[in-house]
């Protein structure tokens, strides 16, 4: 069976030829291009993220946009006279994005090329096929999620954010500390799968296993007694992130097995993993087990493994790229004391 | 690389993280709290980036992490083995 291609995550568009009809320098941009505004709204809704990679003069063409009406849908957009490979590696580092889930749309066979040859990953479009993007398999989004119609709202908070830690003058511990996190952690239910699934299908880098599994066992699992399965929540003072952590613990006869541990790539840096972490230490010591995880190493969560390895938690089994971790420390981890974490029993 | 001069680079790093008072090569950093795990990611991430070199999944482990001089040292270890570039 062939793989599905990875899904597409981030579209980064050109301006000339390929969102609006002509070149705005020379006095065209007159109109849309066929297709392109019901293409943009519809990626929009199914919280697919939009940007802007364009050789133009920046002032001009975001006024156009405005025009346009739809300036609100591109983050981080680059315009500017420089290479767009230069402007795509821009959009990765801000929105923190792999360049497989990026596509990127021109008219211009050279500006494909020259974006292709930098970032061999990132799937080129020609803007004939703008109009037909939603139909691909590679733009389908199994569900709409309320995190997903939320999602640029939710990045355009990252990018407040981020920008207010640039210009923070303290350390980073200070400055997490002046974001009023609060974290909420809930039991999994019904109306949670989608993004339970949704988090497991879209995340690579901060995924302890990997494991996928479907609807029905992941419903399955929720009502089990067997098993603790959360999700967790985050909201700051710039916003709220939507659901952005799962914890799945099973429980054995002496020990709580961790089964998979994911976290949004877009909260990476803001401790996330590491609570969730801290609370599995908590519930094992609660019951009286141990606590052991297994871990799968795959190309990408190299930063799980040291997440684990550096919160206490030794190598008890390997096997490959299987490893069964285990936390032997007398004491619980506590929560880290920038976090302000709500628990809701169930 | 000289020893000293790496446990400088590093030094600088975590007094970035988090303020340094009273913080020495020899602190315990993970006894102490004064590192916490989402910091241990980001320190990794540093010193493969600040040192030009690639830490296996054996380098990871709290005694190669649990003061900036057992840091210093795994840095200059994989500077000599790896052939890590300076600066």
């Amino acid at each position: 069976m062939a793989d599905k291609p990875a899904q597409v995550k981030c579209v980064v568009w050109d301006l000339d030829g390929t969102i609006w009809e002509g070149t705005l320098s020379e006095g065209g941009a007159g109109c849309l291009r066929q297709g392109v505004l019901e293409t943009i709204h519809e990626l929009d809704r199914r919280g697919i993220i939009q940007s802007i990679a364009s050789k133009n003069d920046a002032p001009n063409a975001m006024k156009k946009l405005e025009e346009f009406g739809i300036a609100d849908y591109f983050l981080c957009p680059q315009i500017s006279w420089g290479p767009k490979s230069a402007a795509i590696q821009t959009i990765l580092t801000t929105l923190n994005l792999k360049s497989e889930a990026v596509a990127f749309v021109d008219d211009n066979a050279f500006e494909r090329d020259e974006v292709g040859f930098a970032h061999p990953k990132v799937r080129t479009y020609d803007a004939e096929e703008a109009a037909g993007l939603t139909e691909r398999p590679e733009f389908t989004v199994r569900f709409i999620t309320q995190d997903s119609a939320n999602r640029r709202k939710m990045y355009q908070a990252d990018i407040s954010r981020q920008a207010a830690e640039q210009s923070f003058a303290g350390t980073a511990e200070e400055f997490l500390a002046t974001l009023d996190m609060r974290m909420d952690i809930s039991r999994v239910t019904e109306q949670d799968l989608r993004r339970v699934e949704e988090l497991t299908i879209r995340t690579h880098q901060l995924n302890s296993t990997g494991y996928t599994y479907s609807y029905e066992e992941l419903l399955a699992m929720s009502q089990s007694p067997d098993y603790i399965f959360c999700i967790c929540g985050l909201h700051d003072r710039y916003g709220d992130s939507g659901k952005v952590g799962l914890l799945l613990l099973e429980r054995q006869e002496e020990a709580l097995r961790l089964k998979l541990l994911i976290v949004s790539c877009r909260v990476m840096t803001r401790g996330i993993g590491s609570a969730l972490l801290a609370y599995a230490t908590q519930l094992a010591h609660e019951c009286g087990k141990k606590l052991q995880a297994e871990f799968f190493e795959t190309e990408y969560n190299r930063i799980m493994y040291i997440t684990y390895k550096l919160a206490g938690f030794d190598e008890v089994e390997e096997n490959g790229q299987n490893i069964l971790l285990e936390y032997d420390q007398e004491e619980p981890i506590p929560f880290p004391a920038y976090l302000t974490v709500d628990i809701a029993e169930g | 690389m000289e020893l000293q001069e790496i446990r400088e680079r590093i030094y600088g790093f975590l007094a970035q993280l988090k303020p340094a008072d009273g913080l020495t090569y020899d602190t315990e950093l993970f006894k102490s709290k004064y590192i916490t795990s989402l910091f241990a990611l980001q320190i990794v991430m540093f010193l493969e980036k600040e040192f030009g070199i690639k830490l296996g999944r054996k380098d990871i482990t709290e005694q190669n992490f649990h003061t900036i001089n057992a840091m210093a040292e795994l840095v200059q270890l994989r500077l000599g083995a790896g052939g890590g570039k300076n600066g």
